[in-house]
């Protein structure tokens, strides 16, 4: 497993073009966070956006592509059969797959946190109340989980387009016009309000429980990943 | 009787309704070099795919060596292979296409500079593997089959896109591959390429194995063989001198000769220094 581990991470950090967008992420989110925390500081009335959970959401979308990118793209262009040819599991390399996932995720959550801290605060030195920081820390903790939802998708899907697509339709579309037509205690559990729980669906789910459902269709996901690539791939033994 | 280096029983796949390999069972013996024939839509590539276990049989089984393939405790290093050129990312450089690689199969890195060597990508190390021709892929996805040293083969059309050059790197590569005993099993429409290398024949069609056994013995039996040149006229007279016959002309370059075996007028066009576009074996 190991060697699996160090050859899907080499994949990863010799795409150039990969390192460069996440890198690129980090820095815009700390300058989002700057600018956000500037406006707040002159507003009049209450602060347009918070400095640090606005930001963070935003990373984990970023996060949430560039993971079904990475996924999609290994099996698009023929490495994942490459790797199967040496490995002959599929689910090991799934497995493989969704621990750097979540290693990574947790990394770069921590990573944009700093950015989006220090962004936050250059521009106002007050901007990080406790709500700040407790919504900071859930954010930390939805970039893996994010991860690992995109990579469990991305292997169900398998291309890239369709993968980004259902992605991104159904967080920012379907379930935007689902949470106005649902009644609030329902809309509450779809999986992208669950993470926005401590803002949109205030007295239904608290922030951590909110946590704890996205947790739970991610665990949801990775199975159903699993299941379907050691079905699809597996060779008769 | 020793056991072959791959043993197909029974195989059949199924795409929907349509059965693109039926009940295939053939041996490669070891240490042999094997080409798989038939006409487009034969079930070739499919059988490959099942052989290399990169898709699951409906029926039948495949042992190399043996034993079924994901059942070696590392199978890179039993089976590699080569599916149609393409194994490498394109935002990928050629050398980290093979370091991943070589760190999955637990192969020392250094080889990876030394193999891209071999099959003459050196000067292209570090190019984002994008700029690469479609021949320079066939090079790379040889070098990634060729990684973990395997004993066994399998290559899916390797000499497309391969230019004369490169068609004469492979003839020296399948030469060397088959002096250490590596058994290679290959699928090509340019056979005529390598036909001298090709130890055994199985050829398929609908399907189905449709004849196999030693090149010799096959292709002596063919009555002709398709070639083209862009020289047609001083081809058949050098293949007639040669004690060849032009059966029939297709167009202004190809035409379909009798009397000779692929090989030999592979020979002939080379020590002529006449290039052959294409070559096919002929049933009748």
């Amino acid at each position: 497993m190991n060697r699996l581990l160090a050859s899907e991470l080499l994949k990863l950090t010799s795409l150039r073009s990969l390192c460069l967008a996440v890198a690129a992420a980090v820095v815009a989110v700390g300058l989002l966070a700057a600018a956000v925390a500037d406006a707040g500081r002159d507003a009049l009335g209450p602060a347009p956006a918070d400095p640090v959970a606005l930001p963070m959401e935003y990373f984990a979308y970023a996060v949430m592509a560039v993971s079904a990118l990475a996924v999609t793209s290994d099996m698009v262009h023929g490495t994942y059969r490459v790797t199967l040819g040496q490995v002959a599991s599929p689910t090991r390399v799934l497995l493989a797959k969704l621990t750097l996932g979540a290693a990574l995720g947790t990394l770069l959550g921590l990573a944009a946190f700093a950015s989006v801290a220090a962004g936050a605060l250059v521009a106002d030195r007050d901007a990080l109340s406790p709500t700040g920081l407790r919504d900071s820390a859930l954010s930390v903790a939805v970039v893996p989980l994010v991860a690992l939802l995109s990579i469990s998708l991305g292997a169900l899907i398998r291309q890239t387009a369709a993968a980004l697509t259902s992605l991104m339709v159904w967080a920012l579309g379907v379930e935007t016009v689902l949470v106005l037509t649902l009644p609030t205690d329902v809309g509450a559990y779809l999986p992208f309000k669950t993470i926005g729980a401590s803002r949109t669906t205030v007295g239904v789910l608290g922030p951590w429980e909110g946590i704890a459902v996205f947790a739970a269709y991610t665990a949801g996901f990775a199975l159903l990943a699993l299941l379907v690539q050691s079905r699809r791939d597996a060779p008769l033994r | 009787m020793t056991t072959p280096a791959i043993a197909v029983r029974g195989l059949s796949k199924r795409h929907g309704d349509h059965l693109v390999v039926d009940d295939v069972t053939f041996d490669v013996r070891s240490g042999s070099v094997t080409c798989l024939g038939g006409p487009n839509g034969a079930g070739k590539s499919s059988t490959l795919r099942l052989i290399a276990g990169l898709d699951r049989p409906n029926a039948g089984q495949v042992l190399v060596h043996g034993r079924a393939l994901p059942s070696w405790p590392e199978p890179g290093r039993v089976l590699g292979a080569a599916f149609d050129g393409r194994a490498a990312h394109p935002g990928r450089t050629a050398i980290d296409s093979l370091r991943w690689v070589a760190r999955l199969a637990g192969v020392p890195e250094q080889r990876c500079a030394d193999l891209l060597h071999e099959v003459g990508l050196a000067a292209v190390a570090r190019r984002r593997t994008r700029t690469f021709s479609l021949g320079m892929h066939r090079r790379l996805a040889l070098a990634i089959a060729l990684l973990p040293e395997p004993e066994v083969l399998v290559l899916d059309e390797p000499l497309n896109g391969l230019d004369p050059e490169g068609v004469a790197w492979f003839r020296s590569l399948l030469g060397d591959l088959r002096s250490r005993g590596c058994t290679v099993l290959m699928v090509s429409h340019a056979i005529a390429d390598v036909a001298d290398l090709v130890d055994d024949v199985v050829t398929m069609r609908d399907g189905r194995v449709n004849e196999s056994g030693p090149a010799e013995k096959l292709w002596r039996h063919r009555d002709t063989v398709r070639v083209c040149s862009d020289d047609p006229q001083r081809l058949a007279a050098i293949l007639q001198s040669a004690g060849g016959r032009v059966v029939r002309v297709d167009d202004d370059f190809a035409m379909h000769i009798g009397g000779l075996e692929s090989g030999a007028i592979t020979r002939l066009a080379t020590a002529h220094g006449l290039t052959l576009t294409g070559r096919r074996e002929n049933d009748a």
